[in-house]
């Protein structure tokens, strides 16, 4: 996790930012369907008010209809619904206004496929006089297709299986409209349908085109149920397709031009070569005319045959020839009133020379030359060969016009092009940058994302507890961590789409998957801090795990979160420590019994032991009070061993009992005036006593401890001192004692007998005794017990002494006491 | 001592040698004449309450029941808890006669009562002595009920 050093609230805020982009957009769609259902509202508005200009917008056009209007509005009011975040309930009232409009255009479809008139046309509105459809108030089939087409695409829109019905159904739509408005806005003859079809309204045109553009960018329930992962592709989707769709437009604006330039260049080259054929056939038939004048000429020159075989063929290309230019000139009326004129002449003067002719042949030459010369009121070949000059100006009039209407649609075509091109690169540059910011964009967070997943899978990944991820449905392995691998032993592709079922044995899985039910059903956690499986490798273990379902947006579980830490050592430990807890109490509790049992046994023993001691010594004496005078000196010695030992023996049993007594006390603890305390036993010692020794008690640091059981030390330690020095010329004793950091120690010297330092480990045992009992009286228990209460009180005992050279018998208790 | 009359004490002993020593001190005083001695507590009770083989002496009450604590079939402080509790022996003067040194057993006699407590030494010197002042101080200087 080296580079991704980033602070919970860096990814709150990464977190943040994607969800933002993920987001739904507010749709896209709304905006067409507001456009599209204002042109059909302002339709209807102006065939109540009257207003031509809301109904046809483009002066001399195809008005919109009121049945076209109406299903306008109501498809833009359906789109809007369907495009936003609608209820079911505002579903159905666009399902119901589908309905409408559907069952409007159907019957429409069915008036112009089977003639029948069902009377919906003009049922609000009569039509306008000068209406383009046969059908008054019927609105276009293009239309009424269109309007069946967007109506099932709404009504569809929520259903993805359907989609791409969907897409083409709103693409066709869009066709439509853009089609005719194409030829609308182009006049390309071609192209717009009337010939066919009636055509469609220029508004009805934008608002087809407008609907089915938002029924395109209408992301429809599909983007909105899945994962934000649909919306955040439709928006980018829905700006591609705009720009296909401009990219569309601009094409076919394009083409449009082009293919009108091309048709009106070939029209163009039809009329030169129109307006040469009828030179030509004007020039053919002055030919004509002309060579039957030389033809008769010839003839009545020389009334040859031939001459007139050749005016007879003349005559007849006349008429074939005037025949053909009427055709030539049938489309221009101008031209036509000077073929009838020129005809006309044709036909004079065909007539004179006929009639010409025909003098010739019945009177001869004379009489032809004077009809001739009388037909003066015929038109002469010069008016013709006029009129043809004019006929043939006015071809070429004609035919620079056309040439001068090309150069300039050619011109307007260059300058649109060019604009349309500069449109387009405009569009496609706004589109360009549009797509590259959104890919960045999108880059951008995609790679957050990623920066994201990857700090969040090493987090998964490292963390040292367990965290497997199953789905709802299967409980099968979706996710299982890098902890989930070391604790099963086993990697994770063994694991990822199996059960628990196939990793623990039946019980433990069973345990598993009932408990994962439970989770799944649970609103909150499933804690099992006491969780037992057995595993492969590391057989049982205790884990304390706890489960949670993760739900979907809809709240239906998706998947389940397992979080298990294994606690075995600490469940182990805190089983040892129970079992060492009830160990210690069955201890405790043994140590009390024997404790219990120990002091029944000194009971007993002070009691039973003490009896015998007592008869012993009570007949020994009754022996010498009644029989003392039938005894010796030597039976009286005896009688005398015999009631000294009882007394040792009695001293030994309470010494013993004193001894036991001591070690079984608890320690209490309290603050002792040590210096007072020894004062009193020192007081208590001497007491009675025929010779005492000097004493110094030098100050003491008081301490905490059992008074009881210490004054029993000091009591032991200093008859000890008093003891042992007795024989001493100037017997004295010294108490002192000295306080440190972590404990105190206390002294008795005397300058009595001593003792010898190689022996001085014996000191404290029981009973042992480095005198003889003749020298000093003592059972040898005195030392042992101030041991024993000094070792319970947390301290230690050692002495130093020399034969004959004194005693110092010293102790420490530690500063503060610990129960022992 | 097949005394079926008046007893001034009733000596509950078990131990033999005790018993022998305990009297022989009694007598020594001179003080006391009359003094039974019984085996354990089953006995005592029987004698203080005429019942059993006693049944049939006087209707009178020792003056004195020195009791021992240890004793077979029925313990001093038994037979103390029985002549306390009745109405009928409260009156009477108990005191323990025994070797046991122990607290808790000083303390469980008092606290049923026992109107005083005695510790038997080893030595037979000591216990001689105490013994006659105990024979002193109960027959000649307390007083007693009528």
């Amino acid at each position: 996790m080296q580079g991704c050093q980033r602070t919970g609230f860096e990814i709150f805020q990464i977190k943040q930012r994607v969800g933002l982009l993920l987001r739904d957009r507010p749709a896209p769609a709304r905006i067409p369907a507001a456009i599209g259902a204002s042109i059909g509202l302002a339709a209807l508005i102006g065939w109540t008010f009257n207003l031509p200009v809301l109904i046809r917008v483009l002066p001399g056009a195809v008005e919109m209809k009121v049945n076209t209007a109406a299903c306008v509005v109501l498809c833009g009011i359906a789109l809007w619904i369907v495009a936003g975040d609608a209820s079911p309930a505002r579903i159905w009232v666009a399902r119901v206004l589908c309905f409408c409009v559907m069952f409007i255009a159907l019957t429409t479809l069915a008036e112009y496929l089977t003639g029948w008139n069902a009377g919906i046309d003009e049922l609000l509105v009569k039509d306008s006089a000068n209406a383009y459809n046969l059908f008054r108030g019927r609105m276009s089939p293009i239309s009424a297709t269109a309007f069946v087409a967007m109506a099932g695409a709404l009504t569809a829109l929520p259903y993805r299986r359907v989609h791409g019905a969907v897409t083409w159904a709103a693409t066709g739509v869009v066709v439509a409209g853009l089609v005719s408005l194409l030829g609308y806005l182009w006049n390309a003859v071609e192209i717009v349908t009337d010939r066919f079809l009636p055509p469609v309204a220029f508004n009805t045109a934008c608002s087809l085109a407008l609907l089915g553009t938002g029924i395109l960018l209408s992301p429809g329930k599909t983007a909105v149920d899945a994962a934000g992962k649909f919306t955040a592709l439709a928006a980018l989707e829905m700006k591609i397709l705009a720009g296909f769709i401009v990219a569309l437009s601009l094409l076919l604006a394009g083409g449009t031009y082009t293919y009108r330039t091309t048709m009106l260049t070939a029209a163009a080259a039809e009329w030169v070569a129109h307006t040469q054929e009828v030179r030509a056939a004007l020039a053919s038939l002055y030919g004509s005319l002309a060579g039957a004048e030389v033809a008769l000429r010839d003839y009545v020159l020389t009334s040859e045959a031939p001459h007139r075989n050749e005016y007879e063929r003349s005559t007849q290309d006349i008429q074939l020839q005037l025949g053909n230019l009427r055709r030539l000139t049938a489309d221009n009326a101008e031209q036509r009133q000077h073929v009838e004129a020129l005809a006309a002449l044709v036909s004079a003067r065909l007539a004179a020379m006929t009639r010409a002719l025909s003098t010739f042949a019945d009177a001869g030459l004379a009489a032809a030359h004077a009809a001739m010369a009388l037909e003066r009121g015929a038109r002469s070949t010069l008016e013709v060969r006029e009129l043809t000059n004019r006929m043939v100006a006015i071809e070429e009039r004609l035919l620079a016009a056309r040439h001068a209407a090309m150069t300039k649609v050619r011109e307007t075509t260059l300058v649109s092009l060019l604009a349309t091109l500069a449109v387009a690169c405009g569009a496609f540059a706004a589109l360009f940058r549009g797509i590259r910011r959104e890919m960045f964009a999108r880059r951008r967070s995609e790679s957050d994302l990623r920066e994201t997943n990857r700090f969040l899978d090493s987090l998964i990944e490292n963390l040292p507890v367990m965290i497997t991820l199953k789905d709802a449905d299967s409980l099968r392995f979706v996710r299982v961590n890098r902890a989930v691998e070391r604790f099963l032993g086993s990697s994770r592709g063994q694991m990822l789409g199996r059960s628990v079922h196939d990793l623990f044995p039946a019980d433990d899985a069973a345990a598993i998957i009932a408990s994962d039910r439970q989770a799944l059903e649970s609103d909150g956690v499933v804690d099992n801090p006491d969780h037992r499986v057995h595993t492969a490798t590391l057989g049982l273990r205790i884990l304390h795990t706890m489960k949670m379902p993760i739900r979907d947006p809809g709240g239906r579980p998706r998947y389940l979160l397992s979080i298990s830490t294994d606690v075995t050592e600490r469940k182990l430990g805190e089983q040892a420590i129970q079992e060492l807890n009830s160990a210690l109490v069955s201890k405790a509790e043994q140590l009390t019994v024997s404790n219990r049992e120990l002091e029944s046994f000194s009971y007993s023993v002070s009691h039973d032991l003490r009896a015998p001691l007592r008869a012993i010594d009570g007949f020994a004496q009754m022996l010498e009070e009644d029989y003392g005078a039938r005894l010796d000196a030597e039976g009286m010695r005896y009688l005398g061993v015999i009631r000294a030992n009882t007394k040792r023996m009695g001293a030994l049993i309470d010494d013993l009992l004193e001894f036991s007594r001591l070690g079984r006390l608890p320690v209490s603890a309290q603050e002792i005036n040590v210096e007072s305390l020894v004062r009193e036993v020192v007081a208590e010692a001497l007491a009675g006593r025929p010779t005492a020794p000097r004493v110094a008690i030098g100050p003491l640091p008081p301490v905490r401890g059992d008074r009881t059981l210490l004054r029993q030390v000091w009591t032991n330690l200093i008859a000890n001192a008093i003891k042992y020095s007795g024989k001493a010329a100037e017997p004295w004793i010294e108490v002192s004692g000295r306080q440190g950091a972590a404990e105190n120690v206390y002294s008795v010297r005397d300058n009595g007998v001593g003792f010898n330092m190689e022996y001085a480990d014996k000191l404290f045992r029981v009973f042992q005794r480095l005198h003889r009992a003749d020298e000093f009286s003592g059972t040898g228990v005195g030392l042992a017990i101030v041991q024993r209460v000094v070792a319970r009180h947390g301290g230690r005992v050692w002495a130093d002494g020399k034969v004959d050279g004194g005693a110092m018998f010293s102790f420490s208790l530690p500063a503060r006491v610990s129960d022992g | 001592m097949d005394d079926f009359g008046a007893v001034d004490i009733l000596l509950v002993e078990d131990s033999d040698p005790d018993a022998e020593m305990t009297t022989r001190a009694l007598r020594k005083g001179g003080l006391v004449n009359r003094l039974v001695r019984v085996r354990d507590g089953v006995e005592a009770l029987e004698f203080v309450f005429r019942s059993g083989p006693w049944s049939t002496r006087d209707n009178t009450q020792p003056k004195l029941i020195l009791l021992d604590l240890k004793m077979p079939r029925l313990g001093g402080i038994d037979v103390l808890r029985r002549l306390k509790s009745d109405k009928r022996t409260q009156a009477l003067p108990v005191v323990m006669l025994t070797s046991s040194a122990e607290e808790q057993d000083i303390a469980e006699s008092y606290h049923l009562g026992v109107n005083s407590y005695l510790v038997k030494p080893v030595e037979f010197p000591a216990f001689v002595e105490l013994v006659s002042q105990l024979g002193m101080y109960w027959a000649v200087m307390n007083r007693l009920p009528a």
